[in-house]
């Protein structure tokens, strides 16, 4: 059940219409079935899949609590963690793993490996793994207590707002409102107003801008033989465009439907495009996931105390698993590797960059400078998107060899460019959805805020106004319906 | 005691602008619908659908129900003129037989005619090989019980969605709004689901073997089908025909024709395939079809005019000089205007086009004279006399306005002269100007499109000031 679908549209009121009515013990109970029955419109079998990791993650949790000593408590950890992983690797990295043995058996000349298993990727496995594994951490840190009400634990893994493409929640703050929800009225006009609100926008992000730049990203990938520099630039533009839309606006509808039920989820996206450097856009793309791989890989590796090649060397480490993190392929991989090479040749070449600039004579505090910052690690971040929309190294390669060997630029003016899939009236469209989403970005960017909050603090009329707008915008020019192929959510398959 | 009182307020005032914003959201989506829905864009605008809405209860006497060879086959102005029977065309492009069977269970729902007839062109396929006639036939029934079951009847579970909620089809319609999708187009109100075609094509002769039936094997849907216009011919009291309209008919299509001719004769149902009468109704497939499967203006006056004979049996009231049956009156007057517009578009020459520009209030003409006509002894003049033309305008040349029976001199051959510039209504505006002789596009434009001389000595344009468009454009 896409959030852009009709079954979604009829599910969700439903859903909060009982929810608010429910007395307050049965509030997680409701919640609990919906989740599971939003999950299982995907494919009911993969049910068990996330009752499984749940029963697991959740007897570990109150067994490691238990143990007094620690290197038992670190051997149930672990336990948890090779159960959960070995779940994940089946189901995501078998098919990859036994791919690349072949090839290498194949190199020295035994007969390749064939898979004995037929398994579709479960939507959505590697958000609910992630965030059980952090909560068996949490708990083995004592960071947490075990949560003891088995219902109330099997939501925290299932939640269906941030089920499927997440935000990753941390335990400490998702089960804490759950037990909340039996406790206290959760909601409130302010927060269903809210909520709403950062629906709408997620919708608009998702159907108004990703799908319609999906078209042309689309178009281009399944053209590469005729594309030219100018193509190669704009794709890998639409791309980063697309994935951000694509991925901010599911985060946004999750955070807005969960703030509807007076849930508040983890901030996923903060203006990524507005990063200075690649280490600030990391700061603000996919929050739930680098906060997640910083707190349980990166600063568990050693971080930054153990010195500077051993720093670089976990950033490395990493960002290689983040890339594997989003997909059984080497695109994946090369693009967490660049973003892991970016970091750490932006910390080696710091005492260069401040050398130009003195002989420059650019100062660092002009809005000029920063305007090049951004725009620099836009370029770098986009560069990097490459791979990772290409999947393939082959695909990557021929798309870079044809970008910067086929200089092009008169399909700028003889209108070659609307051959794209989107004609003049689609780009217009385009563009003008982009001038909102810049607006509402720069709206987040200076105060601080998301979208929901703040259209709650403006007048009514202006907000209604608002709502109204987004809502005609989706209705007319989304793409969905007949003749529509969705993209579905990109990160869903991650 | 005040302490309850303001959460109380607070809940009642968050309620009522929930309720009210909801309501402004359904505004809005509403009149967004009104604008996008399914128009038959390909039909001028005019749908059976939209003329029986603007229909009063019970004024219905005979239904015509199928294809498209009925609203270009079956003309109610024919009956209304010759007999002053309310008949009325309740069909679609590619009309497939489960949409005949609802679009006429819609019709009936507050209408009483007495007789149906029903085309069986649908018959002849299950399933629509057009995606367009799929969106003309699902989506333009107005939203109910009944418009449900119709597209339940078609499409299989999981792709009915799209088709109850309309939007996720009908939303793309964004990349082709055109003026009528804003305003109504008035003929809606008042034509009766006929579509007039005055163009002339050629048509070939059926593959019947003459006096004789060959009937095949009906397939179970089909008889299923057959046998459900007959309970609602039962259910609803009206006397039901199946009848096969003059049209291209291969063997095959015969077949099944004849295999329903057998079906009504053992059920004692009415049946008429008027291929099997082309004689006696007089067709001639050289001039009276629009193309090779319908019928033009002419041949659907000849099937009227044959199966006003037919229908006398049923006591059919006149209802000629009755207020209500105002939109019959509208209609005949549409076919007659139709048939003016044919003759002065393609038929009149100068005389008889000037004739009609004269005798008819609701033109607006221009009339352009450029070059050397005098001098090469061009006959223009005694026509344009009729309009008031002096021989020294005539001589001069120059643009008139012909209107209201005045001819108004606008503008000089010059070419200092300045531009004439007239609203014609709120959406059309005509601007006259001159930049030299016969070949510039822009001496006479209305709106973005031209109508100059293009090397002719003489042009005259026709606008209907009641229709809103150019009706004719003749040079000489």
């Amino acid at each position: 059940m896409l959030f852009n679908s009709i079954p979604f549209l009829i599910f969700f009121p439903i859903v909060v219409t009982l929810y608010m009515v429910l007395p307050k013990k049965v509030k997680p109970v409701w919640l609990l079935i919906s989740s599971y029955y939003f999950y299982m419109s995907w494919n009911y079998k993969y049910a068990g899949l996330i009752l499984f990791t749940t029963v697991v993650t959740y007897v570990l949790g109150i067994v490691i609590s238990r143990q007094k000593e620690k290197s038992r408590k670190k051997l149930f950890l672990i336990l948890g963690l090779v159960l959960n992983f070995a779940v994940l690797f089946l189901f995501k990295y078998f098919d990859f793993f036994l791919d690349n043995l072949n090839a290498v058996l194949g190199t020295v000349g035994v007969s390749a490996v064939s898979n004995p298993f037929d398994l579709l990727l479960p939507v959505g496995i590697s958000f609910y793994t992630f965030q059980a594994v952090g909560y068996c951490i949490d708990v083995y840190r004592e960071d947490v207590e075990p949560e003891k009400n088995f219902i109330k634990y099997a939501l925290f893994v299932s939640f269906f707002p941030q089920l499927v493409a997440g935000p990753i929640e941390r335990s400490k703050n998702l089960i804490a409102q759950i037990n909340d929800v039996t406790k206290k009225n959760m909601c409130s006009y302010e927060k269903a107003v809210s909520g709403f609100g950062m629906m709408l926008w997620g919708l608009f992000m998702k159907m108004v801008i990703a799908d319609r730049v999906a078209i042309f990203v689309d178009e281009i990938y399944d053209n590469l033989y005729r594309i030219g520099t100018v193509e190669g630039i704009v794709g890998a533009a639409g791309f980063s465009l697309q994935i951000y839309a694509d991925f901010a606006g599911y985060s946004a509808i999750a955070i807005g439907a969960a703030r509807v039920m007076g849930f508040e989820l983890m901030e996923n996206f903060n203006t990524p495009y507005f990063a200075t450097s690649v280490s600030d856009f990391w700061h603000r793309w996919h929050i739930s996931l680098s906060t997640w791989f910083r707190d349980y890989v990166y600063i568990p590796l050693g971080g930054n105390r153990k010195g500077k090649a051993r720093k670089y060397l976990n950033l490395i480490i990493t960002f290689l698993v983040s890339g594997l993190w989003h997909g059984a392929a080497w695109g994946y991989v090369i693009w967490g590797a660049i973003h892991g090479v970016y970091q750490v040749l932006g910390d080696l070449l710091k005492p260069v960059r401040a050398k130009i600039c003195n002989v420059l004579n650019l100062r660092k505090e002009t809005t000029g400078y920063k305007i090049g910052q951004i725009l620099i690690t836009d370029i770098l971040v986009g560069f990097a998107w490459i791979f990772f929309r290409s999947k393939t190294l082959r695909t990557a390669g021929y798309y870079l060899y044809k970008m910067f060997t086929n200089f092009n630029p008169w399909v700028i003016s003889d209108e070659s460019l609307m051959s794209w899939g989107l004609d003049y009236r689609e780009i217009f469209i385009l563009l003008t959805a982009v001038l909102v989403l810049l607006a509402v970005s720069f709206i987040r960017y200076k105060k601080g805020i998301d979208v929901g909050t703040f259209l709650y603090r403006q007048d009514m009329i202006f907000r209604w106004a608002v709502f109204i707008f987004l809502i005609v915008s989706i209705i007319v020019f989304g793409e969905y319906g007949i003749n529509f192929d969705s993209n579905k959510f990109i990160y869903f398959d991650f | 005691m005040e302490q309850n009182v303001r959460p109380v307020k607070k809940i009642v005032k968050h309620t009522v602008s929930i309720v009210v914003f909801a309501l402004i959201v359904f505004f809005v989506i509403g009149v967004t619908y009104n604008v996008l829905r399914w128009k038959d864009t390909n039909g001028d605008y005019v749908s059976s659908v939209e003329q029986l809405k603007a229909t009063d209860d019970n004024l219905i006497d005979v239904v015509f129900a199928g294809t498209s060879h009925v609203y270009c086959g079956v003309n109610p102005a024919v009956f209304w003129e010759q007999k002053g029977w309310a008949c009325f065309d309740m069909s679609t492009s590619g009309q497939d037989v489960k949409s005949t069977y609802y679009h006429l269970k819609n019709l009936l729902k507050n209408q009483s005619p007495k007789v149906v007839y029903v085309d069986l062109y649908g018959i002849l396929s299950e399933k629509h090989g057009v995606e367009g006639n799929i969106y003309r036939n699902y989506l333009s029934m107005p939203f109910s019980k009944n418009s449900i079951e119709h597209i339940n009847s078609y499409f299989p579970k999981g792709e009915r969605e799209d088709y109850y909620f309309r939007f996720p089809i009908i939303h793309t319609r964004y990349r082709e709004l055109k003026k009528y999708d804003y305003y109504e187009y008035k003929p809606n109100r008042y034509l009766r689901g006929e579509h007039i075609s005055w163009n002339i094509g050629e048509s070939y002769e059926p593959e019947i073997t003459e006096g004789v039936l060959n009937p095949g094997e009906l397939e179970e849907w089909q008889i299923n089908w057959l046998n459900d216009m007959q309970s609602l011919a039962r259910e609803k009291e009206f006397e039901l025909v199946f009848i096969v309209l003059p049209s291209f008919t291969t063997f095959e299509h015969q077949k099944v024709y004849d295999a329903v001719a057998v079906y009504c004769e053992e059920n004692g149902i009415g049946f008429m395939d008027l291929n099997r009468v082309r004689t006696e109704i007089g067709i001639v497939k050289s001039t009276d079809f629009e193309d090779a499967g319908h019928l033009n203006a002419y041949g659907a006056e000849k099937v009227g005019m044959y199966m006003m004979g037919q229908m006398e049996e049923y006591g059919l009231a006149d209802h000629r000089g009755d207020k209500d049956y105002y939109q019959w009156d509208l209609d005949l007057d549409e076919y007659n205007a139709g048939y003016e517009y044919s003759f002065i578009e393609k038929d009149a020459d100068l005389s008889g086009l000037v004739g009609s520009i004269s005798r008819n209030e609701d033109y607006i003409s221009v009339v352009s004279l450029e070059g050397d006509y005098v001098a090469v002894g061009q006959p223009f003049y005694e026509p344009l006399s009729y309009l008031n033309m002096t021989y020294d305008d005539y001589e001069k040349g120059g643009k008139w306005i012909y209107e209201d029976g005045c001819l108004t001199k606008v503008l000089e051959n010059d070419l200092e002269a300045e531009e004439y510039v007239k609203d014609l209504n709120r959406f059309d505006s005509l601007r006259i100007k001159y930049r030299g002789d016969y070949l510039f596009p822009d001496n006479i434009m209305i709106n973005g499109d031209t109508y100059y001389n293009n090397g002719c000595h003489l042009c005259i344009l026709v606008y209907d000031k009641k229709r809103g468009e150019v009706v004719a454009y003749r040079r000489f």
